[in-house]
């Protein structure tokens, strides 16, 4: 069973309690603006008609996450009105953004980010799609970006060798590319 | 005892000597995974009964020490239809579905929860977690 799971995937996927019950859902993807990890979560209502919550999802608080749902503790893992929210989408949002090597080499726009998400959720990766043509989306195991802002994601030149075609592939290639690093 | 194959069964008032109905559902709970309450479908003033109400899961009929009169021992709210398993997601801890719930089986005299049947999966009654309005959540990948 995979462990990872596209960001855009998570979007309308349920917040489950360990009873079973779906408080929420999810609305959008924080990530960190520095480093471009996982901060958490903005929700909305279960219902047809429901709109968007105010209450939001610390990464720390999601027991496990899956293609299917993200599961959490009890509803108390959602932080309160009276508590700061943990951020405000768009602050490390990578979408659109380019993956370049710290060689140079352009590979392409980021589509999407890839998830792993047994556990607390961090970033494994990004989807990346080629300028072309032909336009080719490749998925980039990146365990630690050099740098990452709104415009660019700087990648280190290694994980060019371990692109995968989907998420069965990634899986394979984040554990080649973390032997490689540990080669070195 | 597998619940499609109790369900529909009679279920017998001991006291009464009559039918109170026919098993229609079940509540279940978990720590540990264990049938509370039944659902009973039928005439019978009662529809609900408490598990420690049940005598014995019969061949023919299950029997039940409901109570005629005082009826005191009767807690209709211990049968939740949101603990209904049957017809739900399972949702394992991490994030994974493994199909819809189609049976469970249990030990007619405990009460005891010893398997959950999805359709993708045969799931051990210790894994499960909670039973929702939503889903089944269940530990494990």
């Amino acid at each position: 069973m995979t462990r990872y799971v596209r960001a855009s995937e998570l979007v309308k996927k349920p917040v489950v309690t360990f009873d079973g019950e779906d408080v929420a859902q999810v609305k959008d993807i924080l990530f960190e603006a520095a480093d471009g990890s996982v901060r958490g979560f903005t929700l909305a209502g279960r219902g047809l008609f429901s709109g968007p919550l105010k209450q939001t999802l610390a990464a720390g608080r999601v027991h496990g996450l899956g293609p299917d749902a993200v599961v959490i503790r009890d509803g108390t893992a959602l932080s309160g009105d009276d508590q700061p929210a943990v951020g405000v989408p768009g602050g490390g949002d990578v979408m659109g953004a380019t993956a370049l090597t710290v060689k140079g080499t352009e590979l392409g726009k980021v589509v999407d980010v890839i998830i792993e998400g047994s556990r607390q959720p961090v970033v494994a990766g990004y989807e990346v799609e080629s300028s072309g043509p032909p336009r080719r989306r490749v998925l980039l195991p990146v365990l630690r970006p050099v740098g990452v802002s709104g415009d660019m994601v700087v990648v280190p030149d290694a994980v060019v060798d371990f692109a995968a075609g989907d998420l069965a592939g990634f899986a394979e290639a984040a554990r080649g590319l973390r032997h490689r690093l540990e080669e070195e | 005892m597998l619940f499609s194959q109790a369900n529909g069964r009679r279920v017998v008032g001991l006291t009464e000597a009559e039918v109170l109905g026919s098993l229609a559902a079940l509540s279940v709970a978990s720590a540990p995974a264990r049938v509370t309450a039944l659902k009973l479908k039928g005439r019978g003033p009662r529809d609900v009964l408490a598990w420690r109400q049940v005598e014995s899961f019969g061949p023919d009929a299950v029997t039940v020490r409901a109570g005629g009169e005082g009826g005191d021992d009767v807690q209709d709210d211990e049968f939740e239809s949101r603990r209904d398993p049957m017809g739900k997601p399972v949702i394992t801890e991490d994030g994974h579905c493994l199909g819809k719930i189609v049976d469970v089986e249990f030990d007619g005299t405990t009460g005891r929860v010893q398997r959950l049947m999805a359709t993708d999966e045969e799931i051990a009654g210790e894994r499960l977690l909670g039973v929702g309005g939503y889903a089944v959540v269940v530990r494990g990948g």
